[in-house]
Protein backbone atom coordinates (compact mmCIF):
# COMPACT_ATOMS: atom_id res chain seq x y z
CA UNK A 1 0.00 0.00 0.00
CA UNK A 2 1.22 3.70 -1.07
CA UNK A 3 2.24 5.95 2.03
CA UNK A 4 0.32 8.87 -0.16
CA UNK A 5 -3.08 8.84 0.18
CA UNK A 6 -4.65 11.65 -2.27
CA UNK A 7 -8.05 12.96 -3.09
CA UNK A 8 -8.95 15.49 -6.46
CA UNK A 9 -12.02 17.42 -6.78
CA UNK A 10 -12.39 18.81 -10.51
CA UNK A 11 -14.98 22.00 -10.40
CA UNK A 12 -15.13 24.21 -13.30
CA UNK A 13 -11.50 22.95 -15.01
CA UNK A 14 -9.60 23.32 -12.02
CA UNK A 15 -8.80 20.51 -9.36
CA UNK A 16 -8.42 20.90 -5.71
CA UNK A 17 -5.38 18.06 -4.34
CA UNK A 18 -5.50 16.89 -0.84
CA UNK A 19 -2.07 14.49 -0.56
CA UNK A 20 -1.93 12.76 2.74
CA UNK A 21 1.88 10.90 3.12
CA UNK A 22 2.47 8.90 6.17
CA UNK A 23 6.01 9.49 6.99
CA UNK A 24 7.55 10.66 10.82
CA UNK A 25 9.52 13.89 9.37
CA UNK A 26 11.99 13.47 11.91
CA UNK A 27 14.42 16.39 12.11
CA UNK A 28 17.91 16.11 11.96
CA UNK A 29 19.73 16.05 15.71
CA UNK A 30 22.71 18.45 15.95
CA UNK A 31 24.43 17.21 18.82
CA UNK A 32 23.88 13.93 17.89
CA UNK A 33 24.73 14.08 14.57
CA UNK A 34 22.07 12.03 13.90
CA UNK A 35 20.76 12.76 10.34
CA UNK A 36 16.75 12.08 10.86
CA UNK A 37 14.39 10.93 8.41
CA UNK A 38 12.25 13.80 6.03
CA UNK A 39 11.14 13.97 2.74
CA UNK A 40 13.23 16.25 0.56
CA UNK A 41 10.90 16.66 -3.01
CA UNK A 42 7.27 15.96 -3.60
CA UNK A 43 6.00 16.21 -7.39
CA UNK A 44 2.57 16.47 -8.75
CA UNK A 45 2.04 15.72 -12.59
CA UNK A 46 -1.09 16.15 -13.79
CA UNK A 47 -1.24 14.18 -17.34
CA UNK A 48 2.45 13.69 -17.36
CA UNK A 49 3.17 17.35 -17.04
CA UNK A 50 4.92 18.89 -13.46
CA UNK A 51 2.52 21.28 -11.70
CA UNK A 52 4.58 21.60 -8.77
CA UNK A 53 7.78 20.46 -7.35
CA UNK A 54 7.94 21.33 -3.39
CA UNK A 55 11.09 21.22 -1.60
CA UNK A 56 10.68 20.28 1.80
CA UNK A 57 12.87 20.60 5.03
CA UNK A 58 12.48 19.02 8.44
CA UNK A 59 10.22 21.47 9.73
CA UNK A 60 7.36 20.38 7.83
CA UNK A 61 4.61 18.81 10.21
CA UNK A 62 4.66 15.23 10.78
CA UNK A 63 2.19 12.79 8.33
CA UNK A 64 2.25 15.87 5.92
CA UNK A 65 -0.75 17.15 4.27
CA UNK A 66 -0.68 19.26 1.26
CA UNK A 67 -3.15 20.92 -1.06
CA UNK A 68 -2.73 22.22 -4.26
CA UNK A 69 -5.24 23.01 -7.42
CA UNK A 70 -3.98 23.06 -11.13
CA UNK A 71 -5.71 23.02 -14.29
CA UNK A 72 -7.42 19.66 -15.28
CA UNK A 73 -9.63 17.40 -17.02
CA UNK A 74 -11.45 14.77 -16.03
CA UNK A 75 -10.11 11.61 -17.28
CA UNK A 76 -6.50 13.10 -16.59
CA UNK A 77 -4.06 11.24 -14.66
CA UNK A 78 -2.35 12.49 -11.44
CA UNK A 79 0.42 11.26 -9.94
CA UNK A 80 2.36 12.51 -7.05
CA UNK A 81 5.74 11.13 -5.60
CA UNK A 82 8.29 12.04 -3.07
CA UNK A 83 12.02 11.52 -2.22
CA UNK A 84 13.28 11.57 1.16
CA UNK A 85 16.87 11.50 2.64
CA UNK A 86 17.30 8.40 3.07
CA UNK A 87 16.60 7.62 -0.58
CA UNK A 88 13.22 6.00 0.07
CA UNK A 89 10.37 6.94 -2.24
CA UNK A 90 7.22 6.12 -3.27
CA UNK A 91 4.24 7.72 -5.38
CA UNK A 92 0.58 7.33 -6.15
CA UNK A 93 -1.32 7.69 -9.49
CA UNK A 94 -5.03 8.33 -9.68
CA UNK A 95 -7.53 9.41 -12.54
CA UNK A 96 -9.05 12.82 -11.98
CA UNK A 97 -12.58 13.03 -12.20
CA UNK B 1 61.09 -13.59 -10.09
CA UNK B 2 59.35 -13.66 -7.50
CA UNK B 3 59.35 -9.86 -6.65
CA UNK B 4 58.11 -9.47 -10.43
CA UNK B 5 55.36 -12.21 -9.44
CA UNK B 6 54.12 -9.99 -6.53
CA UNK B 7 54.94 -6.72 -8.77
CA UNK B 8 52.56 -7.62 -11.01
CA UNK B 9 49.70 -9.01 -8.31
CA UNK B 10 50.43 -5.72 -6.68
CA UNK B 11 49.85 -3.81 -10.29
CA UNK B 12 46.06 -6.00 -10.54
CA UNK B 13 44.99 -4.54 -6.88
CA UNK B 14 45.75 -1.05 -8.28
CA UNK B 15 43.73 -1.30 -11.37
CA UNK B 16 40.99 -3.10 -9.68
CA UNK B 17 40.90 -0.09 -7.02
CA UNK B 18 40.70 2.33 -9.67
CA UNK B 19 38.23 0.95 -11.32
CA UNK B 20 35.99 0.30 -8.00
CA UNK B 21 37.30 4.42 -7.50
CA UNK B 22 35.55 5.58 -10.85
CA UNK B 23 32.47 3.68 -9.73
CA UNK B 24 32.27 5.73 -6.49
CA UNK B 25 33.26 8.79 -8.09
CA UNK B 26 30.24 8.50 -11.14
CA UNK B 27 28.22 8.42 -7.97
CA UNK B 28 29.60 11.43 -5.92
CA UNK B 29 29.34 13.28 -9.13
CA UNK B 30 25.32 12.16 -9.99
CA UNK B 31 26.20 10.50 -12.99
CA UNK B 32 24.21 7.79 -11.63
CA UNK B 33 21.90 9.91 -9.64
CA UNK B 34 20.82 13.29 -12.13
CA UNK B 35 18.04 14.14 -10.35
CA UNK B 36 18.83 14.02 -7.08
CA UNK B 37 22.38 16.30 -8.04
CA UNK B 38 20.15 18.97 -9.86
CA UNK B 39 18.38 19.45 -6.31
CA UNK B 40 21.45 19.42 -4.10
CA UNK B 41 21.50 23.19 -4.46
CA UNK B 42 17.86 23.51 -2.94
CA UNK B 43 18.61 21.04 -0.35
CA UNK B 44 21.58 22.98 1.31
CA UNK B 45 19.53 26.27 0.95
CA UNK B 46 16.77 24.47 2.61
CA UNK B 47 18.63 23.04 5.26
CA UNK B 48 20.85 26.37 6.20
CA UNK B 49 20.48 27.87 9.23
CA UNK B 50 21.19 31.33 7.83
CA UNK B 51 17.63 32.68 6.21
CA UNK B 52 19.61 35.59 3.68
CA UNK B 53 22.32 32.97 2.19
CA UNK B 54 19.23 30.55 1.75
CA UNK B 55 16.65 32.80 0.38
CA UNK B 56 19.46 34.76 -1.78
CA UNK B 57 20.04 30.53 -3.21
CA UNK B 58 16.03 29.84 -3.78
CA UNK B 59 14.79 33.33 -4.77
CA UNK B 60 17.87 35.36 -5.96
CA UNK B 61 17.12 37.69 -3.24
CA UNK B 62 16.34 38.02 0.23
CA UNK B 63 14.23 41.10 0.24
CA UNK B 64 10.43 41.15 -1.21
CA UNK B 65 7.65 43.96 -1.54
CA UNK B 66 4.80 44.11 0.62
CA UNK B 67 2.07 42.84 -1.29
CA UNK B 68 -1.67 42.74 -0.25
CA UNK B 69 -2.53 40.27 -3.38
CA UNK B 70 -0.34 37.81 -1.35
CA UNK B 71 -2.97 36.24 1.14
CA UNK B 72 -1.40 34.38 3.79
CA UNK B 73 -3.82 32.60 6.29
CA UNK B 74 -1.50 30.96 9.65
CA UNK B 75 -3.63 30.73 13.33
CA UNK B 76 -2.82 34.31 15.05
CA UNK B 77 -2.58 31.41 18.34
CA UNK B 78 -1.13 28.00 17.57
CA UNK B 79 -1.68 25.46 20.75
CA UNK B 80 1.07 22.94 19.41
CA UNK B 81 4.15 24.13 17.20
CA UNK B 82 3.95 20.91 16.24
CA UNK B 83 1.40 21.26 13.42
CA UNK B 84 0.68 24.73 12.15
CA UNK B 85 -1.70 24.94 9.18
CA UNK B 86 -0.35 27.51 6.66
CA UNK B 87 -1.91 28.44 3.50
CA UNK B 88 -0.23 31.14 1.08
CA UNK B 89 -3.09 32.26 -2.38
CA UNK B 90 -2.02 35.23 -4.67
CA UNK B 91 -4.22 36.78 -7.36
CA UNK B 92 -0.53 38.18 -9.12
CA UNK B 93 -0.31 36.61 -12.32
CA UNK B 94 2.44 34.16 -13.57
CA UNK B 95 3.59 32.89 -10.38
CA UNK B 96 6.65 30.50 -10.48
CA UNK B 97 7.37 29.73 -7.25
CA UNK B 98 6.06 30.49 -3.57
CA UNK B 99 8.13 30.27 -0.81
CA UNK B 100 7.39 30.14 3.06
CA UNK B 101 9.87 30.59 5.85
CA UNK B 102 9.82 31.15 9.83
CA UNK B 103 12.56 33.10 10.70
CA UNK B 104 12.75 31.57 14.40
CA UNK B 105 13.54 28.66 13.52
CA UNK B 106 16.46 26.48 13.77
CA UNK B 107 16.53 25.69 9.74
CA UNK B 108 14.18 29.11 9.05
CA UNK B 109 13.29 27.51 5.32
CA UNK B 110 10.18 25.70 5.57
CA UNK B 111 9.48 24.90 1.77
CA UNK B 112 9.65 26.10 -1.25
CA UNK B 113 6.84 25.29 -4.43
CA UNK B 114 7.67 25.17 -7.63
CA UNK B 115 4.75 25.73 -9.64
CA UNK B 116 4.24 24.42 -13.44
CA UNK B 117 2.03 27.06 -15.81
CA UNK B 118 -0.75 24.83 -14.95
CA UNK B 119 -0.73 24.97 -10.99
CA UNK B 120 -2.52 27.64 -9.43
CA UNK B 121 -0.54 30.06 -7.11
CA UNK B 122 -2.23 28.34 -3.79
CA UNK B 123 -0.80 26.24 -1.35
CA UNK B 124 -1.98 24.68 1.80
CA UNK B 125 0.96 22.93 4.39
CA UNK B 126 1.13 22.30 7.94
CA UNK B 127 4.85 23.62 9.21
CA UNK B 128 6.51 22.79 12.32
CA UNK B 129 7.60 26.23 14.34
CA UNK B 130 10.23 25.68 17.39
CA UNK B 131 8.67 29.26 18.85
CA UNK B 132 6.44 32.18 18.57
CA UNK B 133 7.83 34.34 14.78
CA UNK B 134 6.47 35.79 11.83
CA UNK B 135 6.02 33.06 8.72
CA UNK B 136 6.58 34.87 6.14
CA UNK B 137 5.42 33.86 2.51
CA UNK B 138 7.09 35.08 -0.68
CA UNK B 139 5.97 34.80 -4.35
CA UNK B 140 7.55 35.21 -7.52
CA UNK B 141 5.54 36.73 -9.90
CA UNK B 142 6.85 37.51 -13.62
CA UNK B 143 10.25 37.22 -11.68
CA UNK B 144 9.24 40.08 -8.98
CA UNK B 145 9.26 38.93 -5.19
CA UNK B 146 6.02 39.83 -3.00
CA UNK B 147 4.84 38.68 -0.08
CA UNK B 148 3.60 39.08 3.53
CA UNK B 149 4.05 38.06 6.60
CA UNK B 150 1.83 37.21 9.56
CA UNK B 151 3.20 36.82 13.48
CA UNK B 152 2.14 33.09 15.12
CA UNK B 153 2.26 32.77 18.76
CA UNK B 154 3.58 29.39 19.44
CA UNK B 155 1.89 28.36 22.78
CA UNK B 156 3.89 24.72 22.87
CA UNK B 157 7.31 24.55 20.48
CA UNK B 158 7.27 22.22 18.02
CA UNK B 159 10.53 19.78 17.64
CA UNK B 160 11.40 20.28 14.01
CA UNK B 161 13.47 22.69 12.25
Amino acid sequence: MSSIRARATLTDGIAQVRALISHPMEAPDEESGQPGHFIEEVTAEIGGETILHAHWGPSISPNPLIEFSAEAEAGENLRISYTDNQGETDSYEMEIS
Amino acid sequence: MATQEIDTQRRKFLTGALALGGVSTAIGLGVLAPSRALAKWQEEAIMTTSLDDGLNQVLGSSTYQESDQVQLDAPEVAENGATVPVSVETSLPNVDNITLYVPENNAPISAVFELGSRARPSISQRIQMADTSEVVAVVKSNGQLYGTSRKVQVTVGGCGG
